[in-house]
């Protein structure tokens, strides 16, 4: 996307005024998003996103800048204004960069841009309708499609020049069910990094009847009573309950600065002996896979926790410094307009040896919550909340009727250690995961598990 | 890319638009520099600069609108825009008419961009930073650390232009200081978030944000829980307005056309209690999401939403307005070149009462006041209206405060939220603007809550 000598030439110009490191991001991204409404193509639009992302490093401190242009004069002057914020004194640098072709583990058959919009309107009309038509009770109904195709360039001081495309296709489809005085809604959102091929694997009829069966099951619950009860949690977007209360105390981002519960624990029993927990990028096409990170170094599989014991952080190059450890492949970012630092991809707890049956029958009351909606975390307390988009209640050790309004909290070293059951199949579901680095696509998973106990807000 | 060079590529495209077949169309160009600092352990922690531009094009073909965007403003993007519009038209296959504005007669006129702000370096910008973090360290030594201490700046200007004569441009600036303490109780931690935005430095008052952030995380210290159960609860000004945001697209008219919120055929019926009068004022002098003109062209003004309880109006864009046969209140939205038309308040807030914030209490007795929420975005529906939120705060007895209270959560529905407002405070305060407004709302006596501990 820029050529070789003008990237030396920038990452020279960046080091010019005295910093230790100098890193490049170019992209080059198309996307296109298709959202029916009412059964009507309500909105379509493509679009272009081109830039350039300039980071200097000097010991813990980090320079970005940003600009469109990727023109020669340009990316200099962006260089050249990010190493003045430094101002460490001057040095003439030569940088040569040695191209490096990462291996690429997830295949893409069709990309987006070869296909019809016609065609993947078909997808979002065949979702619509099985959706709409699945109880009279259906109001509305909306179905997003969305495509991304990101071409990036990362070269450093280092030598590193890799490029690589990224892939990824999304269906959303939201229920509304509607008794005329109430609505209650339901979602589904499956991805993953493909083209096109994704509906071969996707049955967006199956989804579509999800997102309303859940709807209409919330149209007909009781509000969730408040209080503390032993919770199950169901395998799929389950799993984001790890994702928050613990995945991102994880990160560098929080670890390196002391600004997590779990700094300095690696060796320590931070969970129950039940949970292993792993951030794998490396899963072919799923949705939060990459093959390189977005500081250009391969992705890799990190055993987060196992059996308990604290294995590995999450960790980035900057944070990574202040921590003395290498970065693993784990520092991510939205676009060209964000410094990459350390962030989740496929995050799942492992599977377990507990049957669902057994897990479910071991709670005299409680709550089922077979479906989780989004959640957030606060690192420094280990706070998080996330709300419970399908759930039930558990009498006498039985599914018994649906229950809406229900959010769980808590802190994330105390529900480490009351998940004791774990069941044996695990399932993934896609999100989209927002930190200092944007917005960017994650997959939360888990087997189904029972947590002894943890606050229920309901009314 | 010159302005000149824009007027180039404009005039490229409109021809190629022309020749493409579409009928009329528009182009939302935009521009914008940013600058951040954040500072850790007295030294520059991150630090950037930033320019970015970007072209959103809109036009008719075969009666139905179709949109692209670039951030690149060459040869190549003016075909792109074309094709690629005239394809999303063709898809698009909704029957609601969507027009491309000739433009009002006037236009208030209001200043939203300091001329004095871009002088001030960035120099003395990291001072502030620094001088930040040094203060809030100082301040108390349970201030163990801080999580986040940063000053940004940006200014950025749009321009509307199109076929049938409309040429609006609109230039923006402003400055926000975010400090967040961390304070250490034993072997637990606590955060507070304190915030200033302004389009004048001299409004980021460093030891004002100083001593609000660190009482406010001193203040959790030692926290409890409350029993479950149904409690009167006070909400701050700062919950009460992020409630409002998180709850504002009830009043959007395509939201209520599209049956995705509960207010279809309630204009001029009540739908809060008598205390409520919730303002949208695009013209509020130094308000941060302050507009002459709306995303498509259309001259903003200022209005009662609800009016004593009454729903006075939705907020509506051309579309939505031509669909209910009533005019567009200018709330079309464009947070974006990359994003289509939609809708959106600018700043919206609730009308202030004559209660100061002890006076509320008083007034409650015993209840709880809620100082923080998480979790917005996922446990709050914006469609059915519930909310189950974690929250945190403190327990009122006898109209006093008594002890810090976390880890609860407060659950209701925010239709029902507004009918049972007994009282509104006199402090009104408003959030960090987002692309969708800027929410600003005094402390809310609400008559009851369910609480979960």
């Amino acid at each position: 996307m820029v050529a070789r000598d003008i990237l030396e030439e920038v990452l020279s110009r960046a080091l010019s005024l005295g910093g230790d490191f100098s890193e490049i991001f170019v992209e080059d991204r198309v996307i296109n998003s298709i959202r029916m409404v009412n059964g009507k193509i309500d909105d379509v639009i493509s679009g272009r996103d081109h830039g350039a992302g300039i980071r200097i490093m000097k010991g813990y401190r980090s320079v970005y800048a940003y600009t469109n242009d990727t023109g020669r004069t340009a990316l200099l002057d962006t260089a050249y204004k990010a190493a003045c914020a430094l101002k460490e004194g001057e040095q003439d640098l030569n940088i040569t960069l040695t191209e490096r072709i990462p291996s690429n583990i997830h295949q893409i058959l069709y990309v987006p841009s070869s296909v019809d919009n016609q065609k993947k309107a078909t997808i979002v009309k065949t979702a619509y309708k099985a959706a709409k038509d699945y109880a009279p009770e259906i109001l509305q109904v909306t179905v997003g499609y969305g495509d991304v195709d990101q071409k990036i360039l990362i070269a450093n001081s280092e030598g590193l020049l890799v490029e690589d495309r990224r892939v990824r296709t999304r269906l959303f489809i939201q229920s509304i069910a509607s008794d005329g005085n109430e609505n209650q809604t339901g979602f589904e959102g499956p991805g993953r990094y493909m083209g096109f091929e994704m509906f071969e694997i996707i049955d967006p009829e199956y989804y579509a009847k999800e997102a309303s069966r859940t709807a209409v099951t919330m149209l007909h619950a009781d509000l969730c009573p408040a209080g503390r009860m032993p919770v199950v949690i169901d395998n799929g977007f389950g799993g984001v309950i790890f994702h928050e209360a613990c995945g991102h105390a994880l990160e560098a981002t929080s670890v390196a600065k002391g600004h997590s519960v779990f700094a300095g624990k690696i060796g320590e029993k931070i969970a129950s002996e039940k949970v292993t927990a792993i951030d794998d990028g490396t899963i072919p096409n799923l949705w939060g896979s990459i093959n390189i990170d977005d500081e250009g170094i391969p992705t890799q599989r990190k055993v987060l926790i196992e059996n308990g014991i604290l294995k590995t952080y999450m960790i980035d190059k900057l944070n990574g410094r202040r921590m003395g450890m290498a970065p693993n492949g784990s520092s991510r970012r939205q676009s060209y307009k964000y410094a990459p630092t350390s962030r989740m991809t496929n995050t799942y707890i492992a599977p377990g040896s507990d049957e669902n049956d057994d897990i479910i029958a071991s709670i005299p009351e409680g709550l089922y919550a077979k479906k989780m909606g989004g959640g957030s975390v606060n690192p420094v307390t280990g706070e998080f909340n996330f709300a419970v988009a399908e759930g039930y209640l558990i009498r006498n050790g039985k599914v018994n009727k649906p229950v809406r309004g229900a959010t769980l909290i808590g802190k994330g070293s105390e529900i480490l250690f009351k998940i004791d059951m774990v069941g044996k199949d695990m399932q993934m579901g896609q999100g989209m995961c927002g930190s200092l680095s944007g917005s960017v696509p994650t997959n939360v998973g888990q087997p189904m598990i029972r947590v002894s106990e943890i606050t229920v807000g309901g009314r | 890319m010159k302005t000149m060079e824009f007027r180039e590529f404009k005039d490229k495209l409109f021809k190629a638009a022309r020749e493409a077949g579409f009928t009329d169309f528009e182009v939302y160009y935009a521009l914008g520099e940013s600058f951040k600092v954040t500072v850790y352990q007295k030294e520059i922690d991150n630090y950037s600069v930033n320019v970015t531009k970007g072209l959103g094009f809109r036009g008719i073909y075969n009666g139905r609108m179709g949109y692209a965007y670039t951030e690149i403003l060459d040869e190549e993007s003016v075909n792109l825009l074309v094709k690629n519009a005239k394809t999303n038209a063709i898809v698009k296959d909704n029957d609601d008419l969507e027009v491309i504005y000739r433009g009002d007669d006037k236009y208030i006129d209001i200043n939203c961009f300091n001329e004095e702000l871009p002088k001030v370096g960035e120099n003395e910008k990291i001072r502030l930073a620094l001088e930040m973090e040094t203060m809030a360290l100082e301040k108390d030594k349970r201030v163990k650390d801080i999580k986040y201490c940063g000053i940004q700046s940006f200014e950025g200007n749009i321009n509307i232009v199109n076929s049938k004569g409309l040429d609006l441009s609109h230039r923006a600036n402003g400055i926000y200081a975010v400090l967040i303490p961390v304070v250490q109780d034993g072997d637990r931690a606590t955060t507070s978030v304190a915030f200033k935005s302004s389009r004048n430095i001299n409004d980021i008052k460093v030891e004002d944000l100083v001593n609000e952030a660190v009482e406010k995380a001193l203040a959790y210290i030692g926290a409890g829980v409350v029993k479950t159960g149904k409690y009167k609860v006070v909400l701050n000004n700062e919950v009460a307005s992020d409630l409002l945001e998180t709850y504002a697209d009830i009043f959007s008219a395509d939201k209520v056309q599209k049956g995705m919120s509960l207010l279809k055929n309630k204009t001029g019926k009540i739908v809060g209690s008598k205390t409520l009068t919730i303002i949208d004022d695009p013209l509020l002098e130094n308000g941060m999401a302050s507009t002459p003109f709306d995303g498509e062209g259309v001259a903003c003004h200022t209005k009662e939403i609800v009016r004593e309880g009454q729903l006075v109006t939705l907020l509506h864009n051309l579309r939505t307005a031509l669909k209910d046969g009533v005019k567009s209140t200018g709330n079309a939205s464009r947070p974006s070149y990359s994003s289509t038309i939609d809708i959106s308040p600018t700043n919206f807030y609730v009308k202030a009462g004559e209660l100061d914030l002890e006076e509320l209490l008083r007034k409650m007795q015993n209840g709880l006041l809620i100082t923080e929420l998480q979790g917005l975005h996922s446990g709050a529906n914006t469609i059915s209206g519930d909310f189950s939120l974690a929250a945190k705060g403190f327990e009122i007895l006898n109209g006093e405060i008594s002890r810090p209270i976390e880890q609860i959560t407060i659950a209701g529905n925010f239709y029902q939220l507004m009918l049972d407002i007994e009282e509104v405070g006199n402090d009104i305060k408003f959030g960090i603007p987002s692309g969708g407004g800027c929410f600003g709302s005094p402390s809310l006596l609400i008559r009851e809550l369910s609480v979960a501990g």
